[in-house]
């Protein structure tokens, strides 16, 4: 039965602002359980394939990852689709665009997802997320849990209709 | 004029490794190098850590097989300890052997070989890879996914997590097998058996596409060495060390593993950071062995559960004595995934499985201990000495892969001499440099796991450190 909501956190958190992604997941669960929102919570260091059957039961996805791409301490949220994937070259380097792709050839379905980019600088060795990445963290459970709130009240209905 | 041709990086194995060819005067193959280029240094490092610690740091050693790092440093331990651990705690540490077997054989097989095995080798490059495994089988593909993830559910469910659990301790384990998740495991072994068994038809039945490389991966003369149980059937946890030689002779026997060092002794060569063990009565290089599934089953005299041990009748009879080719190391890695099923349920179906005494407790009362398991690669040796107050004085590991390296260097000889064509660099030849190494499934470190093209640099270079050919893929 599909009525979960993941939430799929994923990079290093020994290389700083790498860990920015598993971060912001544990914040979204935290505040998801208070507020009784159906989300389930994923942190990999990596997204493999390994990850393909386990988002099989959910309907919406927000994935969560730091990039160099956008302003230090930044947030962007953009709704990914699948995406060919091509050579596959490391199991390390997955998008979480090509393992949905995966999944739609393997399973035949992937959940509606979004992916929340954070803009990082320190991926120096560190368990500490720098000053600005620290500050966006509440931003991006805001918007993340918006987001929910207004993809996942259907959800939340049958969720509640059904528990298992 | 004498050449030589490297290889670098070899993909689809795990860690950094290169290959050199050197060429005689007649641009024939006249040597052949495998050298593993990274550095790890877990020996020097665990010095002055306290030994109950070694599970935990160990487990770092790699991504893939940390259990079987963690389970050997815990067997150290327990000598260090001078303690004999409780029997539930003997039994769900074979489980979680198990479970690492399942997941990490699914890994080298559908992942890392199968898009060789079913795309062939030489297929495009741009395809043979993950993608396009699952594209032309995506049966296959899905079987390998749910394989690794039962496998990986028993590691799981027994360590809190998939990966570096910190579960295995000096003593035993720190938690007991809960009812629940033993009823989990076992309502997933159906599927697990449907899926080895289809599996293991698929491979019987593309077997005859590859007899050229069966003739050339790796096949040659060598000894083999393997743990069995007390009566000598195939053991990865506990048991003894069994050599045999080419000829399918015992020739050591029901060996304590702590005695290993009088059998093995280790050679370090200046152009690899992997040892080069060998067999210490034969000397080096010609102590030679093979450690891994192939040699586990030629050392063993069967299985104890009836399903592997039928697969293991018919593995045997493809030669009169011990299969010599590494490309049966595919073959075996099945039969051991079928074998690790069947001890799974036997163990999950034991009453004493559940017992809550799992641990014992004790301080340092030796100050040596070796701790010997199977890993999924072969055998695995951890040696450690401490001080009275239980600080790391010294260590020594012997790791699957170094057991296999003078093998490795002559199985990579050996594809060269066949598939290379003069001086000519071809694309047939780097495909099955590769793939033999990969029979292997060597685990230089958890560092990289490529799985799929990546950027091979092949170069020719003269004595006179110019460059006669060179060519880049990727």
């Amino acid at each position: 039965m599909k009525h979960f909501i993941a939430v799929v956190g994923y990079g290093n958190p020994t290389r700083s602002d790498d860990g920015a992604g598993i971060a912001a997941a544990e914040l979204i669960g935290k505040a998801a359980e208070a507020e009784g929102l159906p989300v389930k919570i994923f942190q990999y260091h990596q997204l493999t394939i390994d990850a393909a059957p386990l988002l099989l039961d959910y309907k919406f996805a927000i994935f969560l990852d730091s990039g160099i791409n956008i302003p230090h301490g930044s947030i962007l949220f953009n709704r990914i689709e699948s995406e060919d994937y091509g050579a596959l070259s490391l199991s390390h380097h997955l998008k979480p665009q090509q393992l949905l792709m995966i999944m739609d050839t393997l399973f035949g379905s992937s959940p509606e997802s979004f992916l929340c980019t954070i803009g990082g600088r320190d991926f120096d060795f560190g368990n500490t997320l720098s000053d600005k990445v620290a500050a966006t963290l509440p931003e991006v459970v805001n918007a993340s849990l918006e987001i929910i709130s207004q993809t996942g009240s259907a959800y939340r209905s049958v969720f509640v209709q059904t528990p298992n | 004029m004498a050449r030589e041709f490297i290889i670098e990086p070899i993909t689809r194995i795990e860690g950094h490794g290169k290959v050199t060819i050197y060429l005689d005067d007649n641009d024939q193959v006249k040597d052949a190098r495998f050298a593993v280029t990274q550095f790890r240094g877990f020996e020097k490092f665990v010095e002055g850590r306290p030994f109950t610690e070694m599970p935990s740091i160990v487990e770092r050693i790699c991504g893939i097989c940390p259990v079987s790092h963690s389970l050997a440093a815990s067997k150290a331990c327990d000598f260090i300890l001078g303690v004999k651990i409780p029997k539930a705690a003997a039994k769900i540490r074979r489980l979680l052997n198990c479970g690492e077997f399942i997941q990490s054989h699914a890994l080298s097989f559908f992942y890392l070989s199968c898009p060789d095995l079913l795309l062939g080798f030489d297929s495009d490059p741009a395809t043979r890879n993950i993608a396009g495994l699952i594209s032309a089988n995506p049966q296959l593909a899905r079987n390998g996914i749910r394989l690794r993830q039962i496998g990986g559910h028993i590691v799981e469910w027994l360590g809190k997590k998939r990966v570096h659990p910190a579960w295995v301790v000096p003593g035993g384990v720190n938690e007991p097998l809960s009812s629940e998740h033993r009823d989990m495991m076992l309502a997933e072994i159906p599927e697990a058996m449907d899926i080895i068994q289809n599996t293991l038809t698929f491979f019987k039945r593309i077997m005859e596409d590859y007899r050229k490389e069966i003739r050339t991966f790796g096949n040659f003369p060598s000894m083999f060495l393997g743990l069995v149980d007390a009566a000598g059937n195939w053991e990865i946890t506990d048991g003894f060390l069994r050599f045999i030689d080419s000829k399918d002779n015992i020739v050591a026997d029901m060996v304590e593993p702590a005695r290993y060092k009088e059998f093995i002794g280790e050679a370090v060569e200046e152009f690899s950071y992997l040892k080069s063990p060998y067999y210490k009565p034969l000397g080096y290089p010609d102590g030679m062995y093979r450690v891994g599934p192939a040699a586990r089953l030629n050392v063993c005299g069967g299985f104890s559960t009836p399903l592997a041990n039928l697969e293991w009748t018919e593995f045997r009879d493809l030669e009169r004595g011990p299969v010599l080719s590494s490309f049966h190391n595919h073959y075996a890695r099945l039969i051991e995934i079928l074998g690790a099923i069947e001890l799974e349920e036997l163990l999950l179906k034991d009453p004493e499985i559940l017992d809550t005494h799992i641990r014992a407790f004790a301080s340092v009362n030796e100050y040596e201990g070796i701790g010997c398991v199977e890993a999924p690669r072969g055998t695995l040796f951890h040696h450690y000495k401490v001080d009275k107050t239980g600080l790391m004085q010294w260590a020594n590991m012997i790791v699957a892969t170094g057991n296999n390296n003078l093998a490795l260097n002559h199985s990579v000889l050996q594809v060269a001499r066949h598939y290379m064509s003069g001086a000519k660099i071809t694309e047939s030849m780097i495909n099955r440099v590769e793939a033999v190494i990969r029979a292997y499934d060597p685990c230089l470190s958890c560092s990289t796991h490529a799985f799929g093209q990546m950027p091979i640099k092949i170069t020719l270079v003269k004595p006179d450190g110019t460059i006669a050919d060179e060519a880049v893929r990727g």
